[in-house]
């Protein structure tokens, strides 16, 4: 072969642009965060879970198919289910999981979006059977206390690990994906259910405020008969010390009074008469006396 | 011509190395990787090289700045859920519902653990707080929930937020979560209902409240009056003593008088008294001997 020099250099560039073309498809770099799969002809040939750069035959032979690494989430679209007590109830719900092994996630769903939808069709059967198994006062019980906070905790997150047991298994078997957790992240009622919620959150408010203004004017009479009976009480303390009073200061008089009149008892004798005469005699009186009287000795005597 | 092409070689080489420096922000960090290895997992701020495209390349995300993020407002932040419902509303015990939006601050911690853990950590924050909501509030009376539990309900999801990211090390640090609003819904009358509740608790304390003043009043007029009775008794008690003190004396001085001039005395009593009484009755007098028919008539 008799090349001139053009002729090499132009040969020699064509060489080197088709190394470089080759090594361009041959070439792969690996991200941190995902894996890959090198595909001959539709075949799987290798798995690579490490990070770095790789090599694979140029592009028609070898093919590429990266996946994912990281944890993935998934929120189940909001379902109705109906529980063992015949309650119609919304529940939205989410799972994480993640492809273990790339293959078999390759040879089984193809792609995420179809591995979501079969997902979600294994969480809404399970989550399905799982709530109908039980009342829904388990979850969110009629009248909550003490016990029921922890109740409906323990309750929730056993039913959640139920419905992750339900899918875990076919998952890593079948799908080549290992989901690692289930979590319900929210319930609630269809529209007219809610309505019926809301009306009875508002009656039961009315009957507390109801019970609030009975309370309150039953507590106002209480209060004020209680006041009215120590009114009472007070005034009959004062009255029975001014009975006592007035018993003492009759007791005192006298003693004053029987002390004085001691000093000469004919002579008080003597004006008690007088004071009685004043007192009993008036223009309706009409006095009958003998003569002998002692009531009249001193007017005989005067008379006299 | 060969020293051209060198100098020119040289220049694209350079040029293409400087292509490798790049620039990460003061509230920024980074990630470079090289050849799809993180080869640094926290770049500082400041300007920095790496190997330039298609062999290195890197990520810088605020890792210094505190980011929010809303659970419960408006609706669902995934395009593939139907749902109408209003996303503030959350189940309580006694099934009733109250509207509840939080605000979550945090800031990403571990940015390459942020990177390689999930691929939507803000989405699965969201699911997971909304998770921890729902869980608090099932078995708990919507009562103790808008009261006493408020505090406890921002703590508790806090932690489990927390605890929910620490789980797959995702490289987010929670750093405070505020309840925007916790309230009795809206919807069909509710929150008038417990307003109406509200009024007629206070309407309570104000009755009672004037029931007790009503009663003070009560007790004090009592008060008062049973001490006018005792101090009228306690005057009662003092006239009367000093009554018969100052009749007692008069008596005394009567006596003594009447010691004296005795008859004098007592015709003087006698004559003050007894005609003036006698003029007012009708008087009649029985003699001693009936015979002599005596009578004497007053008047």
């Amino acid at each position: 072969m008799n090349l001139n020099l053009a002729e090499k250099r132009i040969l020699s560039g064509v060489v080197v642009a088709l190394a470089l073309l080759a090594a361009n498809s041959s070439a792969f770099v690996v991200d941190e965060s995902e894996y890959a799969v090198v595909l001959r002809f539709g075949r799987v040939v290798t798995e690579i879970d490490q990070p770095g750069l790789n090599f694979k035959w140029p592009a028609p032979i070898d093919q590429v198919r990266r996946f994912d690494k990281r944890y993935l989430y998934q929120q189940i679209p909001q379902t109705e289910y109906l529980s063992s007590d015949k309650k119609n109830v919304l529940v939205s719900s989410f799972l994480t999981w993640r492809i273990e092994s790339p293959k078999k996630f390759l040879e089984a769903m193809g792609d995420r979006d179809s591995a979501e939808s079969r997902l979600s069709t294994l969480v809404k059967s399970s989550l399905g059977s799982a709530l109908g198994a039980r009342p829904f006062t388990d979850y969110i019980p009629e009248t909550p206390d003490e016990n029921t906070a922890e109740s409906s905790g323990s309750n929730l997150l056993r039913l959640e690990s139920e419905v992750l047991g339900g899918i875990a298994n076919v998952a890593t078997d079948d799908y080549g994906i290992e989901v690692v957790s289930f979590g319900i992240s929210r319930f609630s009622f269809p529209q007219q259910n809610l309505r019926a919620v809301f009306a009875r959150m508002r009656a039961e408010r009315e009957r507390i405020a109801s019970a609030y203004r009975s309370e309150g004017a039953a507590e106002a009479r209480k209060i004020l008969a209680n006041a009215e009976l120590e009114r009472s009480k007070i005034l009959a303390r004062a009255e029975s010390e001014a009975e006592v009073l007035r018993g003492t200061s009759e007791a005192e008089a006298a003693a004053i009074y029987s002390k004085a009149y001691a000093t000469d008892p004919e002579f008080y004798e003597f004006l008690r008469k007088l004071e009685t005469y004043e007192k009993i005699i008036d223009d309706k009186t009409t006095v009958i006396v003998p003569a002998d009287s002692t009531l009249l000795d001193l007017l005989i005597s005067e008379d006299r | 011509m060969r020293r051209l092409l060198l100098i020119s070689a040289a220049i694209v080489l350079v040029v293409y190395a400087a292509s490798g420096i790049y620039e990460v922000e003061p509230e920024e960090s980074g990630v470079a990787y090289v050849l799809g290895r993180i080869v640094n997992p926290n770049v500082p701020s400041g300007i920095h090289w790496n190997l330039p495209a298609p062999f290195g390349r890197e990520v810088t995300m605020p890792t210094r700045l505190t980011q929010v993020l809303q659970v419960g407002y408006g609706t669902a932040t995934d395009s593939t859920t139907v749902i109408s419902e209003p996303q503030d509303l959350w189940f309580t015990g006694g099934a009733s519902i109250v509207e509840g939006r939080l605000d979550v601050q945090y800031r990403i911690d571990k940015l390459d653990r942020y990177l390689l853990a999930h691929d939507d950590p803000e989405a699965y924050m969201r699911l997971i707080a909304e998770r921890a909501v729902t869980q608090f509030l099932a078995g708990l009376h919507v009562d103790d929930i808008l009261t006493t539990k408020r505090q406890s309900l921002a703590i508790d999801v806090a932690q489990a937020l927390q605890n929910g990211l620490d789980e797959y090390d995702m490289g987010i640090a929670v750093q405070d979560l505020s309840i925007v609003h916790l309230a009795p819904p809206l919807s069909g009358g509710v929150s008038d209902a417990f307003r109406k509740v509200q009024s007629a608790r206070s309407e309570r304390e104000r009755e009672i409240e004037n029931a007790r003043s009503g009663a003070s009043q009560i007790r004090f007029d009592a008060q008062a009056e049973a001490e006018a009775i005792t101090s009228t008794a306690e005057a009662d008690k003092f006239a009367r003593v000093n009554q018969a003190q100052a009749a007692a004396e008069r008596f005394i001085a009567l006596a003594a008088e009447e010691s004296t001039a005795p008859q004098i005395t007592r015709t003087r009593l006698y004559r003050d008294i007894v005609p003036d009484a006698l003029q007012r009755a009708t008087l009649y007098v029985i003699p001693n001997d009936p015979s002599n028919g005596v009578t004497v008539e007053g008047r």
